[in-house]
């Protein structure tokens, strides 16, 4: 046993206890025992009104010894909270009529896949401060984005204006150097385009940096019409995959699910030489929101990979069980590809691309 | 239920945990749910209300010992919890070391070893409260947790000498 090894274990004790809980699963649980209420409250009746009782004259007598002495009992100790917890729920068949069952929505299941949001990505590049942004089109009538000169005219913090042609609206705003990515989102009214970025803060001026994109319409859109905004600062984790949750099945092989923003796609990574370097793959469009890998030990294969995401289809491999992942198990698609690259690289490799695609 | 639910909401993190330690990944959702399901469907069995935090965590287990009993040894790992929740803190490399050489380790272990951490460290249960949910004297869960970890060292060094 080594210095290393000790190390290790440690971070491994430490990680089972403070491994994140799934979002809702408390919510969850009470939607499964909502279904359950008439079975339950039959059987629960029996005991419960006595204890209920019984528990109520003592915090009765409690606090009639806190109010009613010149000073509080040392002796009074006040309810274990499970106790009281549990003396509170609502009360017996017995005194009330049983409602009919109501099962809450199960929260595990997403919502049905939707097609996907058309996104386009650019990259802006004045003054060699090159800047990916994905335009993300909810109204579904943009067809295209290209970057322009930026010429902003007015204080708003997004500007839209009319672009060259009828059908071109361009949306400037300042960003600064530290600038990694941003996003331009038009709404589904039309009515709104939201620029949301991700900035880091290390070693880069303070000067900004006009940025400018230009959208293209299907048909003639007045500018006037749609109004600029900031949104929401952009989460680190729609940058490219995030290496810190990557889960390991043995000392070389390991996988990691993310979004790269730019591409606006699902990646799933694997690898095979402990981290060193990673095939990755687009599992579908969206944001990821759960993964799952299921490792047969006796086999020591991975057959099971799921992940599933914000929008379109989730992606399984066969023998994924449904209950595995939220959605997952319905309508399951295969990859499209495996490609090379490493985990953080995923978006930096579109990126390139479409710098040279911009270029020429 | 309001009752219930604040219970499901105070012990669903460390019930999860458990189950996660012992089950797997991708397995500690539903086994956290069922725990839960059948506490609510037995609470009438349960006499000392204030007894229900080791009483659930012992449901849990048995879960968990069932779910591990049933699937053989398969281990199920999650990765994305979601956005701003990363699985892992700290160093990367660390993180995905540690998983890769004590996780196996770890799932060497036998049940009683397997339980007694996955009930102090994931769920985070006092070495009193182990012994209640264990139903073993107080005393045992201290050397029990124990000769687990000196276990689960051995298990490390025989896995990479």
């Amino acid at each position: 046993m080594t210095d290393r090894h000790e190390h290790l274990m440690k971070a491994f004790l430490d990680d089972l206890g403070s491994a994140p809980v799934p979002t809702g699963l408390a919510r969850r649980v009470s939607g499964r025992i909502q279904g359950e209420h008439p079975v339950r409250a039959s059987r629960f009746g029996a005991w419960f009104l006595p204890v209920a009782a019984a528990l109520a004259i003592l915090a009765l007598v409690g606090f009639a010894v806190i109010v009613g002495g010149p000073k509080p009992s040392p002796s009074v100790q006040p309810v274990p909270p499970s106790a009281s917890a549990l003396a509170t729920p609502a009360p017996s068949p017995s005194s009330t009529p049983v409602t009919p069952p109501t099962v809450a929505p199960d929260q595990s299941v997403v919502p049905p896949p939707s097609a996907p949001i058309p996104a386009f990505h650019v990259t802006l590049d004045p003054g060699g401060n090159p800047l990916p942004v994905m335009v993300s089109d909810a109204s579904s009538t943009v067809t295209g984005a290209a970057p322009v000169r930026p010429n902003l005219s007015t204080n708003d913090p997004v500007e839209v204006v009319q672009g060259s042609a009828p059908n071109d609206v361009v949306v400037a705003w300042v960003g600064g150097g530290c600038d990694q990515l941003s996003q331009v989102t038009l709404d589904a009214a039309r009515t709104t385009v939201s620029v949301s970025t991700l900035t880091t803060s290390q070693g880069c001026d303070a000067i900004g940096i006009e940025r400018a994109v230009a959208l293209t319409f299907g048909q003639p859109v007045a500018a006037a019409s749609i109004r600029g905004q900031w949104g929401p600062p952009l989460s680190p984790h729609m940058m490219a995959l995030d290496p810190s949750a990557v889960s390991s099945t043995d000392a070389n092989h390991g996988f990691v699910a993310g979004h790269d923003a730019f591409t606006g796609l699902a990646y799933l990574a694997e690898t095979n030489n402990g981290g060193t370097s990673w095939n990755d793959m687009p599992v579908g469009w969206g944001t990821v929101t759960g993964a799952a890998v299921t490792v047969d030990a006796t086999v020591r294969a991975y057959p099971i990979v799921a992940i599933s995401c914000s929008a379109g289809r989730p992606y399984a491999r066969p023998g994924l069980r449904a209950g595995h992942l939220p959605g997952a198990g319905a309508d399951l698609e295969a990859p499209e590809r495996w490609g090379t690259g490493r985990a953080r690289g995923a978006g930096q490799r579109h990126r390139r691309a479409d710098r040279r695609a911009n270029a020429a | 239920m309001d009752a219930f639910e604040q219970l499901v909401t105070d012990n669903t993190p460390a019930v999860y945990r458990l189950a996660r330690a012992y089950a797997g990944d991708a397995a500690a959702e539903d086994l956290a749910q069922d725990a839960f399901l059948a506490a609510w469907r037995a609470l009438p069995a349960l006499r000392e209300p204030d007894r229900f935090g080791p009483w659930l965590y012992r449901i849990a287990l048995n879960r968990c010992r069932s779910s591990v009993r049933s699937n053989g040894r398969v281990t199920e790992i999650a990765m994305v919890q979601g956005v701003g929740e990363p699985a892992v803190r700290g160093d990367f490399r660390t993180a995905v070391e540690a998983r890769a050489v004590v996780g196996p380790a770890f799932r060497c272990l036998s049940e009683d070893a397997r339980a007694v951490i996955a009930l102090h460290y994931a769920a985070g249960r006092s070495i009193r409260e182990c012994a209640e949910v264990l139903g073993i004297p107080e005393g045992t869960p201290k050397s029990r947790l124990n000769a687990a970890l000196e276990a689960l060292r051995t298990e490390i060094g025989r896995a990479e000498p």
